[in-house]
C-alpha cells in the first residue's frame, strides 16, 4: 500500500513537472525581443559610442541574438577578432552564428579554427565538433538519414475484426473466429529513410527520396501479419522569382507494396506534385496532388481481392505552424476519389487531422535532451458508390474513421530514444463487416541516424 | 556631438551636405589604415575616428580597419585595399536608406545593418557592380580589377557586368567577374573554400585595438575580453544550444525559412500501421466471399 501510494506521488510529481516543462517551452517564444526594443536600441547606441569596448560589444551581441539580428552579433564578434585573433570562444560563437544563418562554409572556418587553437579545451572543442559534424551532414552532396524503430505492441483487435454478426449476400451470419476481433501481442519493426542529392542549384534544389518500411508479426493472429514498403521520390526546386521565390515544388513518383499474412495484397504506383509554401515566418502550407494505380492481387485469403483494383486521385493540404521553437501544430485535410474495376469498390473520402508536437525539458533526470510528446487526432468519412452484392445488395457502404494517438519519445542519447505509443482507432460503418475499434499500445526503441 | 544626435540627424545632414556628414565610426583598426575625407588631409584612422561620406579608405600590407555605419552595417577592410564610401543616407525613423561603396582593390567583408533589410548596398568595382540585400558578403578585387563576390548570407547577391546580371541566393555561393566580361554563373564554394576571410583578421600573435587606443598589452586585452565573455550569457543562447539534427530540418527547409520541429519520423511510421491495417480489414470481408461473385 505504501509502495503504491509512494509510486502514485512520484508519478504525480513527474506529471506535474512534465506539464510545467511543456508550459515553459510554450512560453519561451513570447519573450523574444526585437530591434525596436528600447534595451536593444540603447545597447546599439552604446556600441557606437564604445565601438571597441569588449564588454559593450558582448552585451550588444547578446541582445542582437535575442532580437533575431544574428548579423549584428556577427559584426560585434568579428570586431573582437580584429582586436585579438586568438579567442577560441569567440570563434566558436561566430561559427555557431553562421551555422544558424545557414552559411555553412563560414561556420566551418570559425569552428575548425576554434577547435584547433588548443586553448579553451574541451569547452570549445566539444561543441565545435558537434556543430562541425552537423555541418558535414548538411553539406554532403548526397545524404542519407532516417529512423529505425522496433518494439512490442499489444492490440485489443489485432485483425481489425468486427464485433457480432456480419453481412454475407444480404444475410446476417456469424463470422468465423478468425475474422472476429482478436486481441494479440506482436512485434513491429519500421524504418523511415530519407535520401537527398544536392543538385547544386541556387534554390537548394535536390533530388529527394523517402522510403518507408513497416512490418508487424503477430504472436497468434497470423492473418494480421503485414509488410509494407512505401516510396516517394522526386526533385525539389523553386521555379519562381520575386515574392514566390520561397515556394518549392516537388514532382514525385510514388510506389507502394503491401502484403498481409505473407500474401501480396496490392501494388500501387503513381505520380504527383507537392508545393511547399511558406506563408509567414514559422508557418508553411503544403499542397499535394497525385494520381495512383492500385493493383490488388487475389490470393487464398482474399480470393476477390482483384475486384478492388483501380485508380485514385488525392489532393491534400497541410498547414504547419511553429508556435514556439518547441511547439509545432499541424492541421491537414485530404480528399480522395477511388474508382475501381468493380463499381461497388468506388468511393469518395474526406479526412481532417491535427497534431500537436511538443518538445520539452527532461522532467525526471534533468538531462539536456528534450523529450517529445505528439498528440494526434484524425477523422475520415468515406462513402461508396454502390452496394456490394456479395456483402449486402441493399445497403451502400459508408464509414467514419476516428483515430487518436499519443507518442512519447524519451531520448537516451543523440541517436537512441525509448518510444511509447498509445492509440485508439474506431470505425463506424453502415455495414457491420467494416466496423471495428481497437486500442493499441506499443513500446520500443528508435534509432536515428 | 553624441552618436544619438548623429543618428537622428544623419539623414538630413547627409542629403543636404553629403561631403561633410559623418556616416559611421572607425571601430577597430590594425596597423595604420588611412582615411581621407573630401577636402581634408589624409589621416590615420584610429578607434573612434568618424567616417565621412565620400571618404577614401586605404590600407597597406599589415593594415585592417573595421567601420560601423550608423545603421549598424559593418565594413571590414583587409590589407592592400582602397575604397571610397560613395554615399550613405539613412533614415533611422524608417530604417531605410542607401549605401554605396566604390572598391578599387583589396578585400572587404560587409555585414548588413538596418538599411540593408529594405534596400541594396551597392558596391562598384572596376569589373561591374554588386548589390547586396540584407546579408553578409566578402568582396575581393585584384590589381587587374577582377572581382570575386562571395555570398555568405542574405536575400541575394546581384552581380552586374558586361550587360548581364547574375544572382546568387544560396549562402556559400561565389560569383566571379573580370573587367569587360559578363559575370560567371554562381558556383557553390568547395569545402574550406573561403580562404579570403583570413585576410580580414589580425594575424595570430598580435593583439590590440589599433593605433590611438589606450596603451594595453595583448595579454591584458585578451583577459579583458575573455573575462567579459565569461560574464556574459552569450554562449547560453548560442553555442550551448545543440544543433538541430539534419532530419529535423533539412538544409533546403532551413534556407527557405520553413518551420522547425517537424513531426518525428515515429509519427510517419505509426501512420504506416494505419495504412497496413486497411487491407487486413479488406481481407476479413473478402475471405468470406465465394471465389467469383458470379457464382452467387
Amino acid at each position: 500500500m505504501f509502495v503504491a501510494s509512494s509510486f502514485a506521488r512520484r508519478m504525480r510529481r513527474h506529471v506535474l513537472a512534465a506539464v510545467l516543462a511543456i508550459a515553459t517551452s510554450m512560453a519561451d517564444g513570447a519573450s523574444a525581443q526585437t530591434t525596436e526594443d528600447p534595451v536593444y536600441r540603447a545597447a546599439f547606441e552604446e556600441m557606437l559610442r564604445k565601438p571597441a569596448d569588449p564588454p559593450t560589444l558582448l552585451r550588444y551581441a547578446e541582445l542582437a541574438v535575442k532580437a533575431g539580428n544574428l548579423e549584428g552579433a556577427i559584426s560585434a564578434l568579428e570586431r573582437l577578432l580584429l582586436i585579438d585573433p586568438d579567442l577560441p570562444h569567440v570563434r566558436l560563437e561566430l561559427g555557431v552564428l553562421y551555422y544558424r544563418l545557414g552559411s555553412y562554409e563560414a561556420a566551418r572556418g570559425y569552428l575548425e579554427s576554434a577547435r584547433d587553437t588548443g586553448r579553451g579545451q574541451p569547452a570549445v572543442a566539444e561543441p565545435a565538433e558537434r556543430y562541425l559534424a552537423e555541418i558535414h551532414a548538411r553539406t554532403r552532396r548526397f545524404s542519407l538519414g532516417g529512423e529505425l524503430l522496433g518494439g512490442v505492441r499489444y492490440s485489443s483487435n489485432a485483425n481489425s475484426g468486427p464485433v457480432g454478426t456480419i453481412q454475407s449476400f444480404g444475410s446476417s451470419v456469424v463470422p468465423s473466429p478468425n475474422i472476429s476481433r482478436q486481441s494479440d501481442w506482436g512485434v513491429v519493426a519500421a524504418a523511415a529513410l530519407q535520401g537527398r542529392y544536392d543538385l547544386g542549384r541556387q534554390d537548394n534544389g535536390a533530388f529527394e527520396a523517402d522510403l518507408s518500411l513497416y512490418g508487424a508479426r503477430q504472436f497468434s493472429v497470423a492473418s494480421a501479419n503485414v509488410a509494407l514498403v512505401d516510396l516517394f521520390a522526386g526533385p525539389r526546386f523553386s521555379p519562381f522569382e520575386g515574392f514566390a521565390s520561397s515556394v518549392s515544388l516537388k514532382p514525385f513518383f510514388t510506389g507502394r507494396y503491401v502484403a498481409v499474412h505473407d500474401l501480396t495484397a496490392y501494388w500501387a504506383w503513381g505520380a504527383g506534385v507537392e508545393a511547399s509554401i511558406p506563408v509567414a515566418p514559422g508557418s508553411t502550407v503544403d499542397l499535394t496532388g497525385f494520381g495512383r494505380r492500385r493493383e490488388y492481387v487475389s490470393n487464398a485469403d482474399a480470393p476477390t481481392n482483384n475486384n478492388s483494383t483501380g485508380n485514385e486521385g488525392v489532393v491534400a493540404a497541410a498547414y504547419r505552424l511553429e508556435v514556439t521553437k518547441q511547439v509545432t501544430v499541424t492541421l491537414a485535410g485530404n480528399f480522395t476519389r477511388y474508382v475501381a474495376v468493380v463499381p461497388s469498390e468506388n468511393y469518395w473520402e474526406y479526412g481532417l487531422s491535427a497534431a500537436l508536437n511538443v518538445r520539452f525539458a527532461d522532467p525526471i533526470w534533468a538531462s539536456s535532451r528534450l523529450w517529445r510528446l505528439v498528440l494526434s487526432a484524425d477523422v475520415a468519412w468515406a462513402n461508396y458508390d454502390r452496394p456490394d452484392p456479395a456483402v449486402d445488395p441493399a445497403r451502400v457502404r459508408s464509414q467514419n474513421d476516428y483515430n487518436f494517438g499519443l507518442v512519447l519519445a524519451v531520448p537516451v542519447n543523440d541517436q537512441f530514444s525509448i518510444v511509447a505509443q498509445g492509440a485508439y482507432t474506431r470505425r463506424d460503418a453502415s455495414i457491420a463487416n467494416y466496423a471495428y475499434d481497437a486500442f493499441t499500445a506499443m513500446t520500443g526503441v528508435s534509432w536515428r541516424f | 556631438m553624441s552618436r544619438t544626435c548623429l543618428i537622428s540627424l544623419v539623414a538630413c545632414v547627409a542629403m543636404a551636405s553629403p561631403a561633410a556628414a559623418n556616416v559611421g565610426v572607425t571601430s577597430v583598426t590594425s596597423g595604420d589604415p588611412l582615411g581621407q575625407p573630401p577636402a581634408q588631409a589624409e589621416r590615420i584612422l584610429r578607434v573612434g575616428t568618424d567616417i565621412q561620406a565620400n571618404e577614401l579608405v586605404t590600407t597597406k600590407d599589415d593594415d585592417r580597419a573595421h567601420i560601423v555605419f550608423l545603421d549598424g552595417t559593418a565594413l571590414t577592410v583587409g590589407p592592400n585595399s582602397s575604397l571610397v564610401i560613395d554615399r550613405f543616407v539613412y533614415d533611422p525613423n524608417h530604417s531605410n536608406g542607401v549605401l554605396s561603396v566604390n572598391m578599387r582593390r583589396g578585400v572587404m567583408r560587409l555585414v548588413g545593418g538596418a538599411l540593408t533589410k529594405t534596400g541594396d548596398v551597392r558596391i562598384t568595382t572596376p569589373s561591374g557592380s554588386l548589390g547586396i540585400r540584407g546579408g553578409i558578403v566578402v568582396v575581393e578585387v585584384s590589381d587587374t580589377g577582377a572581382t570575386q563576390g562571395t555570398f555568405l548570407f542574405g536575400h541575394a547577391l546581384t552581380v552586374t557586368g558586361g550587360g548581364k546580371t547574375v544572382v546568387a541566393t544560396r549562402p556559400g555561393s561565389l560569383i566571379q567577374m573580370e573587367p569587360g566580361r559578363v559575370p560567371s554563373p554562381p558556383t557553390i564554394l568547395p569545402v574550406r573554400g573561403l580562404g579570403s576571410t583570413a585576410l580580414l583578421e589580425k594575424p595570430h600573435g598580435q593583439a590590440g585595438v589599433g593605433s590611438g587606443a589606450p596603451a594595453s598589452s595583448g595579454a591584458n586585452l585578451r583577459s579583458t575580453i575573455e573575462g567579459a565573455f565569461d560574464r556574459s550569457q552569450f554562449s547560453a543562447g548560442n553555442s550551448k544550444v545543440p544543433p538541430q539534427t539534419h532530419d529535423q530540418k533539412t538544409a533546403y527547409q532551413a534556407q527557405q525559412g520553413h518551420p522547425t520541429g517537424h513531426a518525428p519520423q515515429i509519427l510517419a511510421l505509426t501512420r504506416l500501421s494505419k495504412v497496413a491495417s486497411e487491407p487486413i480489414s479488406k481481407h476479413n470481408t473478402s475471405s468470406g466471399r465465394p471465389r467469383t461473385p458470379s457464382h452467387h
